[in-house]
Parts: C-alpha cells; structure tokens; sequence
C-alpha cells in the first residue's frame, strides 16, 4: 500500500479490479446477452411456433396442464405471453417448502396452448440458462454461487468507487480519448467509457449486490422472522401488504375456480392483455388463493396486484404498485437492474451500455499487463508466472469467453436432438471449449494465441447464421423477408459480432510482424496494447 | 428521447469547449475570456437540466431519468468518438458561434 489518499486508492482500484475482473467478465457478458434472453428463447427452438393464442386459451390449457401433473403442489405460477420477457407459455409448480428450511421442489414447463401438451421443442437451457449464469453461475448450487457473485460484486463497487477518486482528471479528460498511444489509449478508452456509463455501472452494481441483501444478510431476516423459505416469504407478503396471503392451507378439499372467469374482470380493470402472471397458493383447498400481476409499464418491479379467493372467485384484495418506502426503493433498483419495462430501442442502449461494461472489464484487465510488459519483458529469466498467467487468463477469457459462447449456439443446432441429456450438453460444450481457450496460451506465444483466438471467435459467430439457414427453416433471408426480428436480430447481430472480431484479429496481426518499416508505426484503436 | 439527446449535445459541446484541448483541437490557439468560460457554463449547465426537466416532464420521474441517463451516454459517446477521429463534423452541426479571436479551422 502506498501513501496518500489517491494512491492507495489506485492501489484498491487495481487490484480488487485484478482478482475478480474474469468472473465478472463473465458476469457482464451473459448478463448482457441475457438483455435479449427472450429473442435467444425464440432462435435456440427454432421449430416452435409463435404464440398467439388468447389469454383465455393459455389459461385453460395451463389450468388443466397442472391440475393433472401437480394437484397437490402448494402452489403453481402461470406466466402468459403477454410480455416480451415471456415468448412460449410457461407454468410453474412448487411443493412445500421444507419446514424452516430452503423452499420446495419447482418444476418447469413451456406449454402449448393450443394443444395443451408440452411445447414441442428440442431440450435446450435457452437464452433463459445463459442469463441465469451471470447470477447462478454453474455447476454449484445457489448457496455457492450467491455468495461467489455477491462477494465479486462487492469488489467491482469498491473497484467503481476507488476508480473515480483515482481518476484525477474526471472533468478535464471528460470526453477525451487518445487513439494510437499505447498504454495511454488503453488508460483513455477504460476510463472514457467508465465515466460516459458511470450511471449505468454503478446501477447496475449496486442492484446486483441488492437482489442478494437477503443472502449475504440473511441473519437479519432470520432474527425477526426466523429462518427458512416460508418465513421469507411471509415477510415479504407483510412488506408488500399482502394479508390475505398470509394464511395457511386449511386441509380440507374443495375444487379451484375456473381461472378463466377472472379474465372478464381483469380486462375490464386493465385493458385487455395486461396481465403477467397468475398465481395460485394451495390449489385445490377451501383457503385457495389466487394472485393475479399485471405487466410492468415502469423501473418499479412491483406491480398492481388483484387477490382472488381460489374457491369462490371473489376480489378479496387490491394491491397498488407501490407502497412503504423502502420496498418501492428495492423494487425500483431491480427493476432497473432487469429491464423488463423497456422497449426495443432503451433496450439495445441498456445491451450497448453493459458491452460498454465488458470493455471497460476486459481494457483494465489488459492495461494490468501493458504496464508491466515493459520491465517483465526484460526481465532475466522472462516474465514471472504471475504475470503469465494474468496474460493468459486475458486471451483465455477476453477472447475465449466469446467463443465459448458461439459454442453454446452452435451445439443448440448441431447436437442430435435426441441424445439424453441434451440441454446439459450445450452448457457442457460451452465450458469445454471455454476451458480450451484458457489453455490455448499455455502451448502459444501470447501476442499469436490472441489473434488465433479472435481470429476463430470471427469465424464462429460468423458460421452460426450459416448453420442456422442450413439447419432449420428460419436462415436469414427467410427471416428478414418475414419480419421475424428474433431471428433476423440474432443472425445480424452474430455478424456484426464476426465483422469487430475479424477487424480486431487483423489489426493485431499486422501490429505483430510488421512487413515493411511503415507497418510498425504506431497504429490506433485496440491492436497496439494487446500484442505490444 | 431524440430531442433530449440533441439537447445534451449541445450543453456537452459547450461544456468540452471550456477546456483547451478541445477548443484548440477545431480552433488552434483560440483563447477563451472569463466572459467566454462563463457563458458556455451557463449554456451547457442549462441544457443538461432542461434535457432532464424535459424527459422528466415527458415521462415521468421513473422512465424520464433511466432515459436521461441513456441521453447522456450516447450523447457523451458520439462527442468523443468526434474529437478522437473527426472534429470536423462537430462543426457541420453548427450548434455554436465560432470565437471571435480564433484562427482558421483545422
């Protein structure tokens, strides 16, 4: 640690940055991509069909669906498709939970309303896994992960903060960046765009570390409530105002209503097709409860909320959207933080701001070792294996995390649909090739491991599209002459995606043999640190 | 959304122009008196806040400051990507007055 305020504050700024910065690559690319997770939905089961069936139609089929699959479930979630988070119907059914333990058994499905049975797609984790990781990571449980993510978080908020007060000139360099300079341009580039995204950096920091308050300070809620999923969840109910939901089951039968007979009064409340998602608590028993939510229009989460009791059908309470300060102040940070009230345009700004994120992440982790190359280069016996092995986790996950993903895209489409397990598959391949490209540098000089690696990154989001028009009956030109954005948004956006890494692998190379003496002059943009 | 953006261009346009290196980057060797400093202040402070006043007005405090926010962003972005790789176009869009003691433009 170094003296002075400022200095220490470097110091804070570059190291928490350094012992986290891969994972929260990681953290930012899928989260990122998970901006479009309902798109990727759509593009990863290419055969089903576009949902376009009535509220009514969606809930019967559901309704009949999970009375006949889980009837003593204690309580089933519907969610329609009429939001765009929300592309296939989906149902939800949960056992009790564990008494003062950890919430009970969910199961999953995506239904088709028309024919009632289960939508006929191929198994895949979807956009939905890819987004799940940058919170539940994989291959550990929630207990695990949450603690992981919330520690990582942590120190990208310290990172954030000793940044700003380590950047001496936050007004003067405001809006300059110096291309062609070496490590100045690479200084420029992360701390332009740290500062022109600060807000969204920031939000997005702090709400993230906001959806784990209740893990990483579990003991408060457990000292008032106790501990367990049931008591979590009646202190939520007593936060939102819920009374009528804090009740037990009764034990005794008696047969749900229609779900049906609600829409009448929900469209005449709303409008038609505002309602998200519909909930039941203990169907099947005389104190049946179902919670209907209408769809966000807002940053706030929390939406209105009409409660019906499950046996009669009468509106037993209505909930606004908002309510006691703190909870609104919650809900507001991870609305922000989903983005699920925005439409088509915030939202590329809301995808083009965390790419922003994954940049700045991926220029700090590079500007680490471009200051260091110098004196480690000349070191005697090369460079210490500290220092190697930050440069290869940078190829490994700057490059390789880009490939990795393409992966997870291509074994959606080139698996055989059959094979058990096929979901898992996907997400198998994708860390298979993941933990390749760590090793790659191992075998490689780093300046050539990095231009191999982005040089295969171009051509495998550029092959995606290719497989995608020679694999199913959506390609491209199919797509864009129909309209269909998911489908044409995907392919476009994976070669756009080829088209950066191309540009970034050819840079490098030129920088890295120079043919005549023009060629070595300094040239601008991303090359010159990297390969250096 | 378009309108606000184009609001905060402007006030960040004034803004940058207080500091030397972007105002000798269009007009080498200008010089800026106080009178100058202040006015480009007052301008571009002012089109920050009318740009959030606006949005605000617009689209309630929730939508009108995640959009402000995002204004700003882009705003800020395109500006520095100009005087990076080309300042010319910041005076295609003739936002401002050209010093009086400047010289030519580059």
């Amino acid at each position: 640690m170094k003296n002075g305020f400022r200095q220490s504050m470097a110091w804070l700024h570059t190291w928490t940055g350094l012992v986290v910065g891969w994972v929260l690559f990681f953290v930012f690319a899928t989260g990122n991509l998970g901006r479009f997770d309902g798109e990727i939905d759509q593009w990863m089961k290419p055969e089903a069909p576009a949902q376009t069936a009535s509220v009514e139609q969606q809930l019967s089929a559901a309704q009949l669906r999970l009375q006949a699959r889980a009837p003593d479930a204690e309580r089933w979630t519907v969610y329609l498709t009429t939001n765009r988070d929300t592309p296939h119907l989906r149902i939800r059914s949960e056992e009790p939970p564990v008494k003062g333990g950890p919430r009970g058994k969910r199961t999953e499905e995506y239904l088709d309303p028309v024919s009632g049975g289960p939508l006929e797609a191929r198994a895949t984790g979807g956009g939905q896994l890819l987004y799940k990781m940058h919170y539940a990571l994989h291959y550990m449980p929630r207990s695990v992960s949450d603690w992981l993510i919330g520690i990582c978080s942590m120190f990208m908020l310290v990172a954030i903060i000793s940044g700003v007060i380590t950047h001496k000139k936050i007004f003067a360099d405001f809006f300059t960046f110096r291309p062609g300079k070496g490590q100045r341009s690479w200084l420029d580039l992360h701390a332009v765009l740290a500062v022109l995204t600060l807000p969204f950096f920031l939000m997005i920091t702090y709400s993230g570390l906001v959806f784990l308050v209740f893990t990483l300070f579990s003991s408060i809620l457990g000292s008032n409530y106790g501990l367990g999923e049931k008591h979590r969840r009646d202190f939520n109910n007593e936060l939102a105002g819920r009374e009528e939901l804090l009740i037990e089951s009764a034990g005794i039968a008696a047969p749900l209503i229609d779900l049906n007979n609600l829409v009448a009064v929900l469209d005449e409340r709303w409008g038609k097709n505002q309602v998200s998602t519909v909930e039941v608590l203990y169907p099947g028993d005389a104190n049946a409860r179902v919670r209907v939510s209408r769809n966000m229009d807002s940053p706030l989460r929390s939406t209105e909320e009409l409660i019906f009791s499950g046996t009669t059908g009468e509106l037993l309470a209505e909930q606004p959207a908002s309510g006691v300060a703190s909870r609104n102040i919650y809900e507001t940070l991870l609305g922000l933080h989903e983005s699920l009230f925005v439409g088509w345009w915030l939202r590329w700004l809301y995808f083009l701001s965390g790419l922003a994120g994954a940049i700045i992440i991926a220029s700090g982790l590079i500007l680490w070792a471009v200051k260091r190359r110098p004196k480690q280069s000349k070191q005697k016996g090369g460079p210490d294996f500290g220092f190697r092995l930050v440069e290869g986790l940078n190829v490994g996950t700057i490059a390789g995390l880009p490939i990795a993903i393409a992966a997870y895209f291509l074994a959606n489409r080139l698996l055989p649909l059959d094979i058990p397990g096929r979901a898992d598959w996907e997400a198998n391949a994708m860390f298979i090739v993941w933990m390749l490209a760590l090793l790659h540098p191992v075998v490689r000089p780093i300046a050539r491991a990095w231009v191999e690696q982005w040089t295969l990154a171009a051509v495998v989001f550029l092959s995606l599209p290719l497989v995608n028009a020679l694999t199913t009956e959506r390609g491209l030109n199919q797509s864009l002459a129909a309209g269909d954005w998911a489908f044409a948004g995907f392919d476009l956006t994976c070669l756009a995606a080829a088209g950066v890494f191309a540009a970034i692998a050819f840079r490098l190379h030129h920088r890295e043999r120079p043919v005549t003496a023009s060629a070595s002059t300094p040239i601008p943009g991303l090359a010159r640190g990297a390969s250096a | 959304m378009l309108l606000a953006t184009l609001i905060i261009y402007g006030g960040f346009v004034a803004l940058a122009l207080k500091k030397n290196r972007h105002l000798h980057t269009l007009w080498p060797g200008a010089e800026l008196s106080n009178d100058d400093h202040q006015a480009l202040s007052f301008v571009g402070w002012t089109a920050l806040t009318l740009a959030a006043a606006y949005l605000i007005e617009q689209r309630g405090v929730g939508m009108g400051l995640v959009e402000y926010c995002a204004a700003l962003s882009v705003a800020g972005l395109i500006l520095v990507l100009q005087f990076s790789y080309n300042p010319r176009t910041i005076l295609a869009l003739g936002l401002f007055i050209k010093p009086t003691n400047s010289q030519s433009a580059p």
